[in-house]
């Protein structure tokens, strides 16, 4: 690989759309998330307030391992989005990447709180299965792994998989990105935390901040044409990715009002058997061709 | 414009979720999305538009359809009991017509069969007496029935395939509804929006007419002779049956229900005379129900749920009048309509249709007894539902002329 690839993958990583953008606009969503799950808190500053409480004080040192080695698996999945003024060159970005390092990232995190009784492996564990269906059926009929040329594939005979797998990402949204209490190691934004102020609880707090990136900005990249390299390109891209955010924060909003039963069930029984029915369309229409 | 029908409604559920806690802030923020949806719905152009590779499409008798479940939602929402929680029938309500503009403006048939499917999924999954499976069995074997017909309908070219998606399609429908012979039980003490009155009385509507008017559009004359054929069946069934049940009930929810089941046989046998006239009767009868039958029936539940003794009082013929489709109310003109265009077809269908109508006199003053003593909001509701029922019945010709069967 060139110095000057390995410089740009770098730049990706720790800057944008990694390490900073990830932390910014993930600090971004928290807050806002913050701020519609728990109101009884008050307006913005306290709940911004309430999400930079869980970094870890000067007594405490460093970020548990397992922690950084999931934030950096997110940090690749982010490189891998069709985001304006993506350092990667568009050609060496990849679904399978950005799908395997969130997976990763994922289960890092589940070895780490595995034995956490108030979580729901099943649940989550079937909800990572049909998040894969979304993400990977709107590949079949172009055949490309390109997550920008997905975004631009235009088969009108993939459209009704297409809307169907969009629906089902976002209904994937709230368990992947720890929004309800089973499965949200630390608690809900803004909620009572499950664990101690400390290492432990920063270490959760802070993985949950960096995959709102990599997560909204994938289904941006996956569901929209791309943005361009341009500052109106930015604005598109931050529209759709925050768009996304709030989506997934009123699911996870009513799954939370309306509780635990209704979260099974809404899960088990709805998303799982739609995302059945969406790789079975996704195939009869492939057989039907592409037109 | 049409797109703006299904985003303005979606936003609206989606922000009052976000703000749920904030219960004046939500409402607002729900009255304003509700708002800004209606009259997407109103200027919206009958052009097929493209946005993002999706086509969107809103034909007139579509969108005057989608217009009426807007206000039925508005009222739903301003007649709630006393003590309801608004926000929660605000947000429920908007969903709702979130999934009836999707159902109305998105061109694809596969994609309204997802988007019936999905909404059968999480309506069935809303917290209720019933159990998931049962709440979910109709509904979602309606919509697997809807793509069944879309895939038909595009991939086959044979009769036998066409009259199959013929046959699907009018199945799919009555199920996903939740007609006869999927008929639910019908508890007044679930909340409205998670029981099945939801399906028969706001949502049915508007899938029913998609399906006259662009969903059966893909099929042949001679698989087109087959669907009205089903769809005529289906509707002297469920109107006899409605009719039967009425009959057996006792006043309560059982016959609420089956009263609606009156009114969409009559619909269902309406849409499959495939006259101008036949189509006419079953727009103001799917008017009838969305602006007077399940708001009526949304007042009456709080006594439903109570069980006492049935009272009937003066304003109570009026609205049995009105129930039972009596002039000058809106359900007479449909009446008028429609026997006029099946004795244009078959006069013992005539026959059996006006015995089926005038069954329903006596059973609707039992109908109007199950609101026993109505409290001052019940009474300012009913009489202002009996005012725009009034008003359609009166001049029937503007709602025929928006659905384009003057």
């Amino acid at each position: 690989m060139p110095w000057g690839d390995v410089f740009d993958n770098a730049i990706g990583l720790l800057v944008y759309p990694g390490a900073v953008a990830a932390l910014l606009l993930g600090a971004i969503a928290e807050i806002g998330a913050t701020w519609a799950l728990v109101p009884e808190r008050g307006g913005l500053r306290p709940a911004a307030r309430s999400v930079l409480a869980v970094l870890p004080g000067s007594a405490a040192r460093g970020f548990p391992t397992f922690s950084l080695l999931a934030a950096l698996l997110a940090l690749v999945a982010c490189l891998q989005m069709a985001a304006p003024f993506n350092p990667v060159p568009a050609g060496d970005r990849n679904l399978l990447i950005a799908a395997f390092a969130l997976i990763a990232a994922a289960w890092l995190t589940w070895t780490w709180g595995w034995s956490r009784g108030e979580l729901d492996p099943r649940l989550v564990l079937t909800v990572q299965a049909c998040w894969l269906v979304a993400l990977l059926v709107p590949a079949v009929v172009p055949q490309n792994f390109h997550p920008q040329a997905l975004g631009n594939s235009a088969f009108p005979s993939a459209v009704p998989t297409r809307a169907a797998c969009l629906f089902l990402y976002l209904m994937c949204l709230p368990a992947l990105l720890n929004l309800i209490p089973e499965a949200a190691p630390q608690g809900v934004p803004g909620g009572p935390g499950r664990r101690l102020p400390g290492i432990e609880a920063a270490g959760f707090g802070l993985l949950r901040i960096v995959l709102w990136l990599p997560y909204c900005g994938l289904f941006a990249s996956l569901f929209f044409a791309p943005s361009s390299d341009d500052v109106l390109g930015i604005i598109r891209f931050l529209v759709i990715v925050l768009g996304c955010a709030m989506v997934s924060v009123a699911i996870s909003l009513n799954l939370i009002y309306r509780g635990a039963r209704f979260t099974r069930r809404f899960y088990f029984n709805v998303v799982a058997p739609f995302a059945i029915i969406t790789v079975g369309l996704g195939m009869v229409l492939a057989l039907l061709g592409p037109k | 414009m049409a797109e703006l029908a299904l985003g303005f409604p979606f936003a609206g559920a989606l922000v009052g979720s976000l703000l749920r806690r904030r219960h004046r802030l939500a409402l607002l923020a729900c009255l304003a999305f509700g708002l800004a949806g209606l009259v997407a719905a109103v200027t919206a152009r009958p052009e097929r538009a493209t946005l993002a590779g999706l086509d969107f499409q809103l034909a007139a008798p579509v969108q005057a359809i989608l217009v009426v479940s807007f206000l039925a939602a508005g009222l739903a929402v301003l007649l709630a009991p006393a003590g309801a929680d608004r926000v929660a029938l605000a947000v429920s309500g908007l969903g709702g017509l979130a999934a009836i503009a999707a159902v109305a403006v998105l061109g694809n048939p596969v994609l309204v069969a997802l988007a019936v499917l999905l909404t059968a999924g999480v309506h069935a999954a809303l917290p209720a007496l019933r159990s998931f499976g049962e709440r979910v069995r109709a509904p979602a074997f309606g919509a697997l029935l809807l793509v069944l017909a879309a895939l038909l309908t595009a991939g086959t070219g044979s009769l036998a395939g066409a009259r199959i998606a013929g046959l699907a399609l009018v199945l799919g429908v009555t199920a996903a509804i939740g007609l006869a012979p999927y008929l639910g039980a019908l508890d007044p003490r679930e909340p409205a929006p998670a029981s099945p009155v939801a399906w028969l009385g706001f949502l049915g509507p508007t899938l029913v007419v998609v399906m006259a008017t662009r969903l059966s559009g893909g099929l042949s004359a001679e698989a087109g002779d087959a669907y009205a054929a089903v769809l005529i069946g289906l509707g002297i069934f469920n109107l006899g049956l409605g009719a039967l049940g009425g009959w057996r009930s006792k006043p309560g929810a059982d016959l609420w229900r089956y009263s609606f089941l009156g009114d969409w046989g009559l619909v269902l046998v309406g849409l499959g005379l495939l006259s101008r006239d036949g189509f006419g009767a079953a727009s103001l009868l799917l008017v009838s129900i969305l602006l007077l039958r399940l708001p009526l029936y949304l007042l009456a539940r709080p006594a439903l749920v109570k069980t006492g003794r049935p009272e009937l009082h003066a304003a109570g013929l009026l609205v049995a009048a009105a129930l039972a489709g009596s002039a000058p109310f809106a359900g007479f003109a449909a009446r008028l309509l429609l026997l006029r265009s099946a004795s244009a077809v078959a006069w013992p269908l005539a026959l059996f249709l006006a015995v089926a109508m005038l069954s329903w006199l006596p059973l609707s003053i039992r109908l109007a007894q199950t609101f026993g003593r109505p409290s001052r909001r019940v009474t300012f509701g009913v009489a202002l539902l009996l005012v725009i029922n009034l008003a359609v019945g009166l001049y029937p010709a503007f709602i025929l002329k928006l659905v384009g069967a003057s």
